[in-house]
């Protein structure tokens, strides 16, 4: 009892063991925020991923998947199956109306299907559904008139244009960060560059090489379609380089469409080889998406023996979005593991810290130990006193620790603006600090002490050089953002708690303070009573 | 005085210690043999340097000697086992420094009460805890600092701290208090104050072994033992009339 009650009297009289606390925090903090802000990116990485994919995927190399409106028929009579889609995937230029010509990922999709797997109308840009809701103040879409905005949902959702003299033009949904019009600011959102936008704008023509007559003669494909709408993904990477298109138009640029048999000599067979698709996306009914992969595995498998469709085993891949995105996520989750691994070196800072502070303590506390033992304390019971004393402020700056790292990555935004744009105030404030410093060397000159004169000293170079350094950046323009929702794939930095890793390194930093403590705690033991008492 | 019959509470037989400076080796304990009767107060009379503490922490069990044996009531320390010698150090004597050696984190009451802490494992302790802060104010207010509980160490007078630390020495009732020159940091009047408390507690029945040098405090002794480089070279009863 007495070694907890020493414990935390020894916590409160000193200001030492605070320092320990604030290390062990810092260090907790450290290793919260940065796996936090890791884990968040990835999080967002897996969400945006998810988000154009839907559950599972089914590809068939590049001779594609025939018939898949009918496998997805046969797919969706299965209660475990909520939606399923087919996509043409293919590569072309895109010719846009400012004269630029650009490679881009063409999807060919089913508009409703396709939204019933993937959600893609709530990705639609040009929708009237954030009107007087979450769209800021300097959104252009504010200024434009909803029947319009409505006319472009439309259009968007049936990727079809509907020209004033009745004729319907196939039309094309870009990625946001295609078109130039769009331009992105330091909020994260969009301004359409001097008020035009991609909807308004003539037809854009794509042009491909069907895949597959490449063994001939290669003969580009280019259609042309109508602007219809843009879409946000939510991940730039997929925003900058797809557009959308009708399935049937992608099916003609690749040549996926039903096609008669012909033999040798070019005389049609009679036999009709239906329309293909690159793959087909698929939504679960609530299972894993492991469950959803396995019934989706083996339903095509007995629906192509149905129909007589071969099944290359090497090459027909039926795979969760997780596992399709592998190349991509892989990567990042290595990375965060990494950062995982390399800062959990923090818990030897944290061991070393305690260590040396406990050794300087019992150095301190000889005479007390000496005290204790003559009293009759056990050995034990002496290294008790430090192992709790570490314990205590091991949890004590872990506790510390998780809530500074919550704070940060709660507010990792402002904290982000805050450092990259500093505001006007930080400038007064620092010049407080600095003119404290002043008056704190004056006094230390004063009194004929150091001690105030070297803090007065570095207040008034923390304060003044700080501060003339800020305004300086701020008069000249120098200001920058360290996470610029411009240049980064998502428009703010992640701000999601991964608790699980505050725990475990908040269990680390306790483990590894007690391990700090147990050496001195062991010398404290065996520190000789006559000789601790004789201690000044 | 001292009866004749009275239990030997403390015996010492033969002590040698030599402590090793470097390569020199000084002799500080050279065949010391003592006996301490129950209810007898002892004054240990030397210069410094004659031994006289060594011989003070030899019979606490903070050291142990080279040679030579410790019985308390007949029963040799180093047959004991450590768990045994804690208990020794913490219910069969009680230790006053001249320095008082307190704990300046501690208020009054726990410096009294950490001595009944030492003694418990916690679960013990929660059972007795208020016996033990009872037997700790008891023996404070008894002492005259029943309104310095709360007090810490820093904030007390030398003779506070002393009567503290008696206090603390007396709050498990040893056999035996073992008091290293209690009054040497002390003015003459305040270590007066702390003799009557010896006194007082003396006349209850405790066995006291007092360290010093002054002959004017070894007068108020039942006994005197007079130790010259690590010897005994006089052991006297004190004339009743000198006595208190």
């Amino acid at each position: 009892m007495y070694a907890l009650l020493l414990a935390f009297r020894y916590l409160r009289t000193r200001l030492i063991p605070l320092v320990a606390i604030g290390a062990v925090a810092l260090c907790v903090a450290l290793v919260v925020v940065v796996v936090s802000i890791m884990s968040g990116f990835l999080h967002q990485m897996e969400q945006a991923g998810k988000t154009m994919i839907g559950d599972v995927v089914v590809t068939n190399g590049l001779r594609g998947l025939p018939d898949p409106e009918g496998f997805v028929a046969y797919l969706e009579e299965n209660e475990s199956i909520a939606a399923a889609t087919p996509v043409v995937d293919t590569f072309a230029t895109i010719r846009m109306p400012y004269d630029e010509v650009r490679g881009v990922q063409v999807w060919g999709i089913d508009p409703e299907s396709f939204d019933e797997v993937t959600g893609f109308a709530q990705t639609l840009h040009w929708t009237p559904e954030g009107v007087g809701t979450d769209w800021s103040e300097s959104d252009f879409r504010r200024d434009l008139p909803p029947e319009l905005l409505e006319r472009l949902a439309n259009e968007g959702r049936a990727m079809a244009r509907v020209e004033g003299d009745g004729t319907i033009r196939p039309g094309i949904c870009l990625g946001l960060e295609i078109s130039i019009a769009n331009k992105r600011n330091k909020e994260g959102t969009y301004e359409p560059m001097n008020r035009w936008f991609m909807p308004n704008q003539e037809p854009i023509v794509l042009t491909t090489i069907p895949p597959d007559t490449i063994s001939t003669t290669p003969e580009p494909v280019s259609i042309a379609f109508a602007p219809v709408n843009e879409f946000s993904s939510g991940l730039v990477l997929i925003d900058k380089e797809r557009v959308f298109v009708p399935l049937a138009e992608a099916r003609r640029m690749t040549n996926m469409t039903a096609a008669e048999e012909v033999d040798e000599e070019g005389v049609p067979t009679g036999n009709i080889f239906p329309a293909r698709a690159s793959k087909i996306l698929v939504r679960g009914n609530g299972q894993t998406e492991q469950e959803v992969r396995d019934e989706v595995d083996a339903a095509y498998r007995d629906w192509a023996k149905q129909q007589g469709h071969p099944i290359r085993p090497l090459i027909l891949r039926v795979q969760t979005w997780r596992e399709n995105q592998a190349s991509f996520l892989q990567p990042v989750e290595n990375e965060r593991e990494l950062m995982r691994t390399l800062f959990s070196l923090v818990y030897l800072v944290c061991a070393g810290l305690v260590l040396a502070i406990f050794h300087a303590i019992v150095t301190e506390k000889t005479r007390d130990i000496g005290v204790l033992r003559a009293l009759g304390a056990t050995r034990p019971g002496i290294a008790m006193i430090f192992v709790q004393y570490g314990f205590v402020i091991g949890v004590l700056g872990a506790i510390l620790g998780v809530l500074l790292g919550w704070g940060v990555v709660h507010n990792i935004s402002l904290i982000n603006q805050a450092i990259g744009d500093p505001p006007m105030a930080a400038v007064f404030v620092l010049g407080v600090v600095g003119v404290l410093g002043v008056w704190r060397f004056a006094s230390g000159f004063r009194s004929g002490f150091l001690a105030p004169r070297v803090l007065g000293a570095a207040l008034m170079v923390v304060g003044f050089g700080v501060g003339a350094a800020i305004w300086y950046v701020k008069a000249n323009g120098l200001s920058r953002v360290i996470w610029d929702p411009a240049v980064y794939y998502f428009a703010e930095p992640p701000n999601r708690m991964d608790w699980w890793t505050a725990l475990t390194t908040a269990i680390g930093a306790v483990i590894f303070s007690v391990v700090g403590a147990v050496f001195p705690a062991a010398r404290a033991a065996d520190v000789d009573p006559v000789e601790a008492l004789r201690h000044d | 005085m001292t009866d004749p019959i009275a239990t030997t509470v403390l015996k010492a037989t033969g002590l040698h210690r030599t402590y090793r400076l470097g390569r020199v080796e000084v002799p500080v304990l050279r065949g010391v043999d003592l006996e301490v009767k129950e209810g007898e107060w002892l004054c240990v009379l030397g210069a410094s340097g004659s031994g006289k503490s060594t011989l003070l922490h030899q019979l606490g069990d903070l050291d142990r000697p080279d040679r030579g044996a410790i019985a308390w009531r007949g029963r040799d320390l180093s047959d004991m086992r450590r768990r045994e010698r804690e208990t020794y150090r913490n219910r069969a004597v009680g230790f006053v420094f001249q320095s008082y050696h307190l704990m300046p984190e501690l208020n009054v009451l726990e410096n009294v009460m950490v001595a009944s802490m030492v003694g418990h494992d916690p679960f013990a302790w929660r059972s007795m805890r208020s016996e033990a802060a009872h037997r700790a104010e008891e023996l404070l207010d008894a002492f005259g600092l029943g309104h310095r509980f709360s007090h810490r160490p820093a904030e007390l007078s030398g003779g506070e701290r002393q009567r503290v630390a008696i206090a603390r020495a007396l709050v498990n009732g040893p056999d035996v208090v073992l008091a290293d020159e209690p009054t040497g940091n002390l003015d003459v009047k305040t270590g007066e104050g702390i003799l009557e408390v010896l006194t007082e507690r003396h006349r209850l029945g405790l066995s006291i072994v007092m360290v010093t040098h002054d002959a004017n405090i070894a007068a108020r002794a039942d006994r005197v033992v007079k130790m010259v480089d690590g010897a005994v070279v006089e052991d006297a009863q004190v004339a009743p009339e000198a006595t208190h």
